[in-house]
C-alpha cells in the first residue's frame, strides 16, 4: 500500500468507502458471524458428544473456513479502504449475530436488555473506529 | 445456560489475542502481496493468524461455558486493549471520542450482562 504524503497544515483527506471495499467488509461481517454461529455449533456438539466427534469436526472445519474467507475479506477490505471506515460495516455482526442465536440454539435466550447491550456495543465500536487518529 | 466466570476468563484472554492479531496485521498488511504474481505474505501476518487461532481456540472452550450471545458483545474488548496498546506501542491519543466510545462498549457489555 503506498504511503501518503503529507502537506504540512493540510489535513489529509478521508478516504471514501468504495464500493468494493463496502461489499468485502459486508462479507466479511456475514462471514465471521457465521463463522461464529457454527463454532457455537460445535461447542455444543462438543460438550455433549466429544471433541473428535465426527460432527464436531465438521461443525468446525466449517466454521475455520469462513474465518479464514472473513480474514481474506478482511484483508482485501483494508487494502481498499481505512481502518476507521471498514470496522463500522464490521460492527453490525454484534446486533445480527446476537438477535439470531435464539432461533438457531435452544440454549440462548435474547432480551431486550441484551439485544440492547449488543447495539450499544456495535455503536462503541463504531465510534471508536471512527475516532482513530485523534 | 448461566454464565459461568471461568468462560469469561477464556473470552477475555481471547480478546487479548485478537487485539495483538489485529496490531501484528495492521503493521504486516502493507508487506504482503496477495498477488498470484509475487505472492509474498509478511511474518507478521502469519505471526496475526497464529493469534487469531488462538483466539479462536479460548472461544471455542469459553462456549461450552456461556451463551454466545453474552460472549459476542463481550468480545469487543479488544477495542480496549487495542487503543490502549496504540497509546503504548505507537503513542496514539485517547481522544474524546475514543473515550467516548469504549465507555458505550463497557456500558454494552454491562447491559448484556445484565439482560442475560
Amino acid at each position: 500500500m503506498p504511503r501518503a504524503t503529507r502537506t504540512p497544515g493540510v489535513r489529509p483527506r478521508r478516504m471514501r468507502l468504495g464500493r468494493t471495499a463496502l461489499l468485502l467488509a459486508l462479507a466479511c461481517s456475514l462471514l465471521t458471524g457465521a463463522a461464529q454461529l457454527l463454532i457455537k455449533a460445535a461447542a455444543d456438539r462438543g460438550r455433549d458428544a466429544g471433541w473428535t466427534d465426527s460432527e464436531t469436526l465438521l461443525w468446525l472445519l466449517a466454521a475455520h473456513t469462513l474465518l479464514g474467507l472473513g480474514f481474506l475479506a478482511f484483508l482485501l477490505a483494508l487494502r481498499r479502504g481505512e481502518l476507521s471506515t471498514v470496522y463500522p460495516v464490521l460492527a453490525a455482526r454484534y446486533v445480527w449475530v446476537v438477535a439470531a442465536t435464539p432461533f438457531l440454539f435452544s440454549t440462548e435466550s435474547l432480551t431486550p436488555l441484551k439485544l440492547a447491550g449488543a447495539a450499544l456495543t456495535a455503536v462503541g465500536v463504531v465510534i471508536v473506529a471512527r475516532a482513530r487518529g485523534e | 445456560m448461566p454464565t459461568q466466570a471461568w468462560a469469561v476468563a477464556a473470552t477475555l484472554a481471547a480478546t487479548v489475542c485478537a487485539a495483538f492479531a489485529a496490531f501484528l496485521l495492521k503493521r504486516g498488511v502493507a508487506e504482503t502481496h496477495l498477488a498470484l504474481r509475487g505472492f509474498r505474505v509478511s511474518g507478521k501476518v502469519v505471526a496475526a493468524v497464529a493469534l487469531y487461532g488462538a483466539a479462536s481456540g479460548l472461544f471455542l472452550l469459553a462456549l461450552t461455558g456461556a451463551q454466545l450471545s453474552v460472549l459476542v458483545p463481550l468480545s469487543a474488548v479488544e477495542y480496549v486493549w487495542v487503543a490502549l496498546l496504540a497509546r503504548q506501542r505507537l503513542g496514539e491519543p485517547i481522544g474524546r471520542a475514543k473515550l467516548a466510545g469504549l465507555a458505550c462498549i463497557a456500558l454494552g457489555i454491562v447491559l448484556v450482562g445484565l439482560g442475560s
